[in-house]
């Protein structure tokens, strides 16, 4: 089966492979200290997950079921359970390795600088450090696979997986994430305002006036970055395993 | 000498929704022979065949295939070869690559074999399979069932997007690959005249129904065709089945099923060619079909 998948897929390897390269070779000759190009290489970093998902997650079931060829691979002598797994553990595989390379490179590069190290908790930031991206990329190809699955086309599944991604990522960061752990209020006086919070916190809402002189600031304070970070990735996991039993149950049960 | 058979269907019926693409079908198929699945398209052939090599489920009846529940496990897949419809292969990849694949899944597989075979056709095996001629990818296909040398291959109209000329070289190499290795065959075609030359088995599927299974000779030998002087249909001798009547002003031609003799001699009886049984058949499973919708409409 490893043979199948390697002689499949290895063009699009190679281009994810120069792909990182590429980056990594644009990283060690930008400056480190522009605004500008930390919010654009925080864009790029945040898309790389969908990518994945786009162009190895929702062809690999759905190009086989729209040329035909499930029905020369699912009659070898390869259980489609077989078939199924070791296509979707070298995707995953593969998915989790990119993820990991690209934050590795890119936290390296930006560590150096204040604005990602300080903010480390708010959104943006924590979405492209640490071992979330991994989770993501995780999520988004096994959520292509199992899009395709079900659409048995490749282009309704990329369209499906890149809105899917995309709400569900937006969902969890603006509504669940804040109360991944209940927050901390504190009041301060109006003066210091915003200027009282620990460096690195996560304002949840805009500080509250309480009286005349004080005001009532809710944030997560920046040392639960990691358990924000294990939650989060918890999260995208369990959802992966749901798409994961989704999928087989669309490859195995359902009619070639 | 009694054989199992290769193939064993007790009312297998398959629903997509509420449409039967395949309904009641009862086929036996003995080991050793070749087979044409013949009908119109959206007859059931597709569906069958995919019920027999476990690519779908049936919703109904029991299918038996070289003794087994077709399933996907390895044991069952190696011992039967299946060509879908359209000959699918990786575009991208040549036919030498699709052979090293096919030695990485399959038990065994007789690579050299088919090397030696598209060869001998002189189809280049270094190039995609997108840049070979229709001709040659059904040859590509075709040596890729055979390599994993099965017990049982079935074709689904292997041969729809050929020319004459590929067609029959088709046919030369599936020919002697059951000449040589004694296997089972079921091809399937819209096209009976493709296939009368290799088959010695007809199965005739028609609104989703079986309408014939039986050996080619058989079904040559009880069937015939009746001309005699204009008549009603009711005073026919007992045990033949009408499958196709022709009443012109003067004359009744009648296409008659009986396995014995006829023996009212105001019949002249003609014999009849495999095209037209077919053909009546076919015409008879429609008019079946549309039949049962008036008598559906009546009890409404």
């Amino acid at each position: 089966m490893t043979y199948l998948i390697w002689r499949l897929h290895r063009g699009q390897l190679l281009v994810a492979g120069a792909a990182l390269i590429a980056l990594m070779a644009v990283l060690l000759t930008l400056p480190r200290r522009d605004g500008h190009l930390i919010e654009v290489i925080d864009y790029l970093t945040v898309v790389v997950p969908l990518l994945l998902g786009l162009f190895w997650g929702s062809p690999l079931v759905a190009k086989e079921l729209e040329d035909g060829t499930n029905g020369l691979a699912w009659t070898q002598c390869v259980t489609r359970r077989r078939w199924l797994g070791c296509n979707l553990a070298w995707t995953i595989l593969a998915a989790a390795a990119w993820g990991a390379a690209v934050t590795a490179l890119v936290t390296w590069w930006s560590l150096s600088e204040v604005s990602l190290h300080l903010s480390r908790l708010s959104q943006g930031p924590f979405d492209i450090q640490g071992i979330v991206p991994v989770a993501y990329s995780v999520f988004a190809v096994v959520l292509g696979v199992a899009v395709g699955a079900a659409f048995r086309r490749v282009l309704p599944a990329m369209a499906t997986t890149l809105a899917g991604y995309a709400a569900i990522r937006i969902v969890i960061a603006v509504l669940v994430r804040p109360h991944f752990m209940s927050p901390v209020s504190k009041v301060v006086s109006a003066a210091q305002g915003t200027n009282a919070l620990p460096t690195g916190a996560w304002l949840l809402s805009n500080p509250e006036p309480v009286g005349s002189t004080r005001t009532l600031l809710t944030y997560q304070p920046p040392d639960r970055f990691w358990a924000f970070q294990g939650i989060e990735t918890g999260v995208f996991v369990v959802l992966a395993v749901v798409l994961v039993a989704l999928t087989y149950r669309l490859v195995i049960k359902r009619d070639a | 000498m009694t054989t199992s058979p290769a193939i064993h269907t007790t009312g297998l019926g398959k629903r997509y929704g509420s449409n039967w693409a395949l309904q009641d079908c009862s086929v036996t198929v003995l080991p050793g022979h070749v087979t044409a699945l013949v009908g119109p398209n959206g007859a059931g052939k597709t569906t069958l065949l995919k019920c027999l090599v476990g690519l779908c489920a049936p919703s109904a009846g029991t299918a038996e295939v070289l003794g087994r529940v077709p399933d996907q496990s390895p044991e069952f897949l190696a011992a039967v070869g299946y060509l879908a419809q359209d000959v699918p292969l990786y575009k991208r990849l040549s036919a030498e690559a699709h052979l090293r694949v096919g030695a990485h899944l399959n038990l065994e597989w007789d690579a050299d074999g088919a090397r030696r075979r598209l060869a001998a056709l002189r189809i280049p095996t270094d190039r995609p399979v997108a840049t070979l001629s229709g001709g040659q990818r059904a040859q590509v296909g075709l040596s890729l069932v055979l390599a994993k040398r099965p017990q049982l291959l079935l074709l689904d109209e292997p041969m729809a997007a050929l020319d004459p000329l590929a067609r029959r070289e088709f046919l030369e190499s599936l020919t002697s690959a059951v000449a040589d290795e004694g296997l089972s065959v079921v091809v399937s075609s819209h096209l009976l005249h493709d296939l009368e030359r290799v088959c010695d088995h007809l199965i005739l599927l028609s609104a989703s129904r079986t309408q014939l299974c039986g050996f080619l000779d058989d079904l040559l030998a009880e069937h015939h065709m009746l001309v005699g002087p204009r008549r009603g249909l009711n005073e026919l001798e007992p045990g033949l089945t009408v499958i196709k009547v022709t009443q012109t002003a003067k004359q009744t031609r009648l296409l008659v099923q009986k396995s014995g003799p006829v023996l009212d001699p105001s019949w002249d009886v003609d014999e009849v060619g495999l095209e037209d049984i077919v053909l009546a058949y076919m015409e008879h499973g429609d008019a079946a079909a549309e039949s049962q919708l008036v008598e559906l409409g009546g009890a409404r």
